[in-house]
């Protein structure tokens, strides 16, 4: 492309910023007000001219036709302008990476929705992680690109810098959210105390110690609902050290052990509590029947939960291998 | 000149005149926009900002002191050109009289200052 015809289509995008500049002025005054200027401009450039601040210039241009301008009659608008072209001096430079920034407003915006909608103790915001499927947030993405770029190409001036600052302002918690989740180092990575297993975010500080409470006597839910009230985690197993999952026909058992005892640990640290599935089986059996199985041996990593991954107990069903 | 804390701003001395430098540039020959610009910053005001002119000649043309023509340009976009009407150079004449004669009672007033500076 030439230097002419880099000039000429950098007028006309100049001379259109001004008109919208106008847009609160009847269509025919703009038109009488911009008439020719596309050719003033490449001359100008041509003669080593630099294309000025469009809203200053459609300010001027409006006052020097003896007309009123129409943002000047609402008040502080002169504060909301400094502000404006103070930002916009500052971002002039990176004019030309525009479409990167509209690229990732939509971005920043679709995984804002993302960590909204999702489980909020996900440590990853992604795409992948939070979507019915990744094909849906592909699509939100697209849909969000495809409106930032609207919007990108349609905002001028003063809406344009204004939508800038306030885009610059929401980002500001959601890059902190993200940094703060991304704080933990892998030393301290600990799946089951500082994160669920499975994946999730940091819940217990570092310096959080508690003591173990006795739970011994108590029933499994007892149990559990001390525990989580004291920051720890729990396990339940059986006499021979298998997993049992926390089931209905598991809540009233008798915890008949607990391992470590009373001593201060960690919060979130798992205590294991040992329990005889038989108990249930001889009070529930009644003659001429069956014992009623409500409880599954699994694999001991699959049924650790720390207090972080529930508030209410979730039951652990999987299948023993 | 004395220290006030501030200079003569050039700019601000335009606001004054600008209708009438303007006025005396396409009284010498008719001009599109940029031109008229152009003119003014050879003839020695380099500090006037283009959207002032254009505005400047907006508004005179409106007033009836300018007409206009638009001439197509094979390399680009029409130029608006700007002519002086009769009223323009009435407009002109009495500008130039009123300057005159400011001008005249600002430079004795200078001059006596300086002349008892002295």
């Amino acid at each position: 492309m030439t230097g002419h015809e880099d000039n000429m289509r950098n007028a006309a995008v100049f001379a259109e910023s001004v008109r919208r500049e106008m847009r609160e002025l009847p269509a025919e005054q703009v038109a009488d007000l911009t008439d020719g200027l596309e050719a003033d401009m490449v001359a100008s450039l041509a003669d080593g001219g630099s294309l000025p601040d469009a809203v200053v210039y459609a300010r001027d241009l409006m006052r020097a036709a003896g007309i009123e301008i129409p943002s000047d009659r609402r008040s502080g608008r002169d504060l909301v302008d400094g502000i404006v072209r103070f930002f916009r001096h500052l971002t002039r430079p990176f004019d030309d990476l525009q479409p990167a920034w509209w690229v990732i407003r939509a971005w920043v915006l679709m995984q804002s929705v993302g960590w909204l909608v999702s489980n909020r103790d996900s440590r990853h915001t992604f795409v992948s992680q939070w979507g019915i499927s990744e094909m849906t947030g592909v699509i939100l993405f697209l849909g969000l690109l495809v409106l930032s770029v609207r919007v990108g190409r349609h905002a001028s001036g003063v809406r344009r810098q204004v939508e800038v600052i306030v885009s610059v302002l929401l980002a500001i918690p959601f890059v902190s959210l993200v940094l703060a989740e991304s704080h933990v180092s892998p030393d301290e990575y600990r799946p089951g105390i500082n994160y669920p297993i499975g994946g999730g975010s940091a819940t217990y500080e570092n310096d959080c110690v508690a003591t173990v409470p006795a739970v011994v006597g108590s029933t499994v839910s007892v149990a559990i609902e001390i525990l989580q009230g004291n920051e720890f985690g729990y396990r339940i197993v059986d006499p021979t050290g298998y997993d049992i999952a926390n089931s209905e026909g598991t809540r009233n058992l008798p915890v008949t052990s607990q391992e470590p005892q009373s001593t201060e640990l960690s919060c979130g640290t798992t205590i294991t509590l040992s329990v005889d599935p038989s108990v249930n089986r001889e009070s529930t059996s009644l003659p001429g029947q069956s014992a009623v199985q409500t409880t599954t041996t699994v694999p001991p990593a699959m049924t650790t939960v720390p207090k972080s991954a529930t508030t209410a107990v979730k039951a652990t069903t999987t299948t023993a291998p | 000149m004395a220290s006030t804390g501030k200079s003569l701003d050039q700019s601000q001395l335009l606001k004054g005149v600008l209708d009438m430098a303007v006025l005396a540039v396409l009284a010498a020959e008719d001009g599109y926009g940029y031109d008229v610009v152009r003119r003014l910053r050879t003839a020695g005001l380099s500090e006037v900002a283009e959207a002032s002119v254009y505005g400047t000649l907006r508004r005179l043309f409106a007033d009836g002191a300018l007409t206009s023509y638009v001439v197509p340009s094979e390399e680009g976009p029409h130029r608006k050109y700007y002519g002086l009407t009769d009223a323009g150079r009435t407009q002109l004449g009495t500008l130039a009289s009123t300057w005159g004669a400011f001008s005249n009672v600002i430079t004795s007033l200078i001059q006596a200052t300086t002349h008892k500076g002295d």
